[in-house]
């Protein structure tokens, strides 16, 4: 069991109890749903060692959110802290967190070498935070690149940023959507965008916090400002369950590869484009009258990046229901999955010309809308699995047998017992299933080929 | 240990089992799913229909369904002790029912279907009795409740709205249409409900649909759906009151409520 509780994680400060993420878990044999929160959606992110980047307009806690973490998860930014801040400003300039300079007066001698030391001190903390990301302008931006990829290169060599394989990026920033009206602010680099594993959308109105949650923290609080708590360093703990995920994560599992196909290759087609790829998202996408435009039209595929946050999300979040309900919980692989898609690919996916048109940039609606769509899908491929586990091609006879609704691989032999015994059928084939909701299947083979036993 | 792990029981059955299954399967009427025989056959008036009282459930024959003649068991109880749940919940439910050969909800088209069944059982001097029995029962859970169904009304902005019947269950189907329009009596023309209609009970004839539910409720029915165009997505369910029965198009998809239990005991022509 690991060290880390529910209890420790627990914000001490930003309060958010909105109900982010719905989930179907089997406890002790029975099935039910839990909610989880906005908070817990950043526990699993953290554990999970996914960058997080918090976009809303003022006043929504983002900056307190960020300082709970810092402080109440790593201990904060102080000499025996595991965290770094930074502010996003123009001055801003990386070597000032990472490097310094010592002079050896007793030598005499002056060497370029050796006079810039990498403060390892620095470089080895878990957590790097940047407030307020977008008023530093886009050329400083770049500098950020090296924290969100954990990294950090020094006198030509590249140091790897965290301890134990775990860095964590997180940054917010100020953004009106619809206005733009922050004077100061540069606008985001869409490669810094896409290292973010999770945007939160903070001002979208799930995300929120509650009015009872309003209520409690203006009854707490003396004054506007963000509250620092008291050090408390988990990092170990966070640390551990960390490397479970990644050991998880590194398993092919079948359920979850799927997934992956229906994101990337299957968004990646395009059933109306003479090369039946995306290659004109979105612009065509508004005159498609292609029957299944529902989820095609709105979002394309996911690269690589994503599909490996999704994977460790969707663990995290199982790990944080059982921190939450303090027991051994199952959780189904495509819920997971789904709802970390919901976060986990970047917005920039989504078509810009509906998301402007039809949403007014509200793009975490479109998303979830989008992932509603995506659901749909996925209950489609979902009763196929069994049958390309066993190693067969994904056409199916369903039938009912003694009352109860059956399904099967489609064979000759099959298909002449049920003629014999006057038994109605369909023949249903995942192939074209998935092509007439607009979703590629070039996949199909290769997957059926990989897991199944036959 | 791997905290991930499919939930949902699969009613996939291995190509041994299956044969094995059919090996022993006997066409009769208890279990002759999709028997051609000419006993399973109505003419649709009721002549060759059954309606039988069972223990916990009524079983209806000659239900028209999707342009299928199916047997249908209407549940004496409400889902889940009355339990209300969102259509999402209730899909999950009824997944898990379905492949038990249990009770679940049912879409639109199906619950009007066997009201319509039903009602044309009334007169049958052999079946009066249990027909009145089951409309008794569902008029009395339309005046207590909002009963939901598993179908899903997608309004667009533009172009036709989409209604999904068996929302989120493996038989799930789309239809396309003009869903919006106005609120009002389903038999008055400045509601022309009679497209609307077809869509969500699968009968085009407004005054059929509300002479059905006037014999279940003795009201009037009534069609809410939202106005005007705009991408929105809605539930649909039925109740009535002191005013008449509705059939709601507008309800929000994160309601809960209570729900009718069917399920279809034997289908023709699937195939």
């Amino acid at each position: 069991m690991t060290k880390l509780t529910y209890e420790q994680l627990r914000f001490p400060n930003y309060r958010n109890t909105n109900t982010a993420v719905r989930l179907r878990v089997n406890v002790d044999g029975k099935i039910e749903t839990i909610s989880l929160s906005l908070s817990d959606l950043v526990y699993a992110a953290e554990i999970a060692g996914l960058n997080m980047l918090a976009v809303a307009d003022t006043g929504r806690g983002k900056t307190q959110l960020m300082t709970d973490i810092a402080w109440h998860h790593f201990g904060g930014d102080q000499e025996s802290g595991n965290a770094n801040w930074a502010d996003g400003r123009p001055s801003f300039d990386i070597t000032d967190l990472f490097e310094r300079q010592e002079v050896d007066l007793s030598s005499g001698r002056f060497d370029s070498n050796t006079i810039r030391q990498l403060r390892r001190d620095k470089t080895g903390r878990c957590f790097f935070g940047v407030d307020e990301l977008n008023r530093a302008p886009n050329p400083k931006q770049n500098e950020f690149f090296d924290l969100a990829d954990g990294k950090y290169t020094f006198d030509g060599q590249r140091y790897k940023l965290g301890r134990d394989d775990y860095a964590l990026f997180m940054s917010t920033a100020n953004l009106n959507k619809v206005n733009g009206d922050f004077s100061g602010t540069f606008g985001l680099d869409r490669a810094l965008l896409n290292r973010a594993h999770l945007t939160l959308d903070l001002d979208h109105k799930d995300f929120r916090p509650t009015a009872e949650d309003e209520l409690a923290i203006e009854e707490r609080k003396a004054n506007p400002r963000v509250d620092v708590p008291p050090p408390q360093d988990i990092s170990d703990g966070i640390i551990e369950i960390n490397h479970q995920i990644r050991e998880d994560s590194k398993k092919l599992d079948p359920y979850l590869t799927a997934f992956r196909f229906l994101i990337g290759r299957g968004l990646d087609y395009c059933d109306t484009d003479k090369y039946k790829d995306k290659g004109a998202f979105p612009t065509l996408c508004g005159d498609c009258s292609f029957s299944g435009k529902d989820l095609c039209s709105l979002v394309k595929g996911s690269s690589e990046r994503t599909i490996a946050a999704i994977k460790a999300l969707a663990y995290g979040l199982s790990h944080i229901a059982k921190l939450k309900l303090g027991k051994e919980v199952e959780i189904d692989p495509f819920d997971a999955a789904l709802q970390a898609f919901r976060f986990t690919t970047y917005h920039g996916n989504l078509n810009d010309v509906i998301a402007s048109d039809e949403y007014g940039e509200r793009r975490q609606t479109m998303m979830d809308e989008a992932v509603q769509e995506l659901s749909g899908r996925v209950r489609i491929l979902e009763p196929y699995i069994p049958q390309m586990l066993e190693g067969y091609q994904p056409v199916s006879l369903v039938y009912n047998s003694n009352g109860k609704e059956r399904r099967a691989t489609r064979t000759d032999e099959l298909v002449a017992k049920l003629d014999k015994n006057k038994i109605s059928y369909q023949t249903t084939n995942l192939k074209t299933e998935l092509k007439e909701k607009g979703i590629g299947t070039d996949w199909i083979n290769a997957y059926v080929k990989k897991f199944g036993r036959k | 240990m791997n905290t991930l792990k499919p939930l949902g029981k699969s009613n996939y059955v291995s190509q041994e089992e299956a044969l094995r299954d059919l090996d022993n399967y006997i066409g009769n009427g208890s279990s002759g799913e999709g028997s051609d025989s000419e006993e399973n056959k109505g003419d649709g008036d009721g002549n060759n229909t059954t309606l039988e009282d069972k223990t916990d459930f009524w079983s209806i024959d000659n239900v028209r369904y999707r342009n299928r003649t199916c047997s249908v068991g209407l549940a004496k109880t409400l889902l889940d002790s009355g339990k209300a749940k969102t259509q999402d919940e209730w899909a999950e439910y009824s997944r898990q029912a379905k492949q038990q050969g249990d009770f679940h909800v049912g879409d639109f088209p199906l619950y009007y279907a066997l009201f319509s069944q039903l009602h044309s059982l009334r007169e049958n001097p052999n079946m009066r009795s249990i027909a009145e029995e089951a409309r008794a029962f569902i008029s009395k859970q339309m005046f207590k409740k909002w009963l939901m169904t598993l179908t899903r009304l997608q309004y667009k902005k533009k172009g036709n709205d989409v209604i999904v019947h068996n929302y989120s269950m493996q038989d799930r189907y789309e239809l396309q249409g003009k869903i919006v329009g106005k609120d009002g009596n389903i038999t008055s023309a400045d509601t022309d409900a009679q497209g609307t209609l077809e869509l969500l009970t699968g009968e085009k004839d407004a005054a059929e649909v509300n002479e059905v539910y006037k014999w279940m409720t003795g009201k009037e029915s009534y069609l809410l759906r939202v106005n005007p165009k705009q991408n929105t997505e809605r539930i649909a369910g039925f109740y009535a009151d002191s005013d008449g029965v509705d059939l709601n198009c507008v309800r929000y998809p994160d309601y809960s409520y209570s729900a009718l239990g069917v399920k279809i005991l034997c289908a023709e022509g699937t195939r």
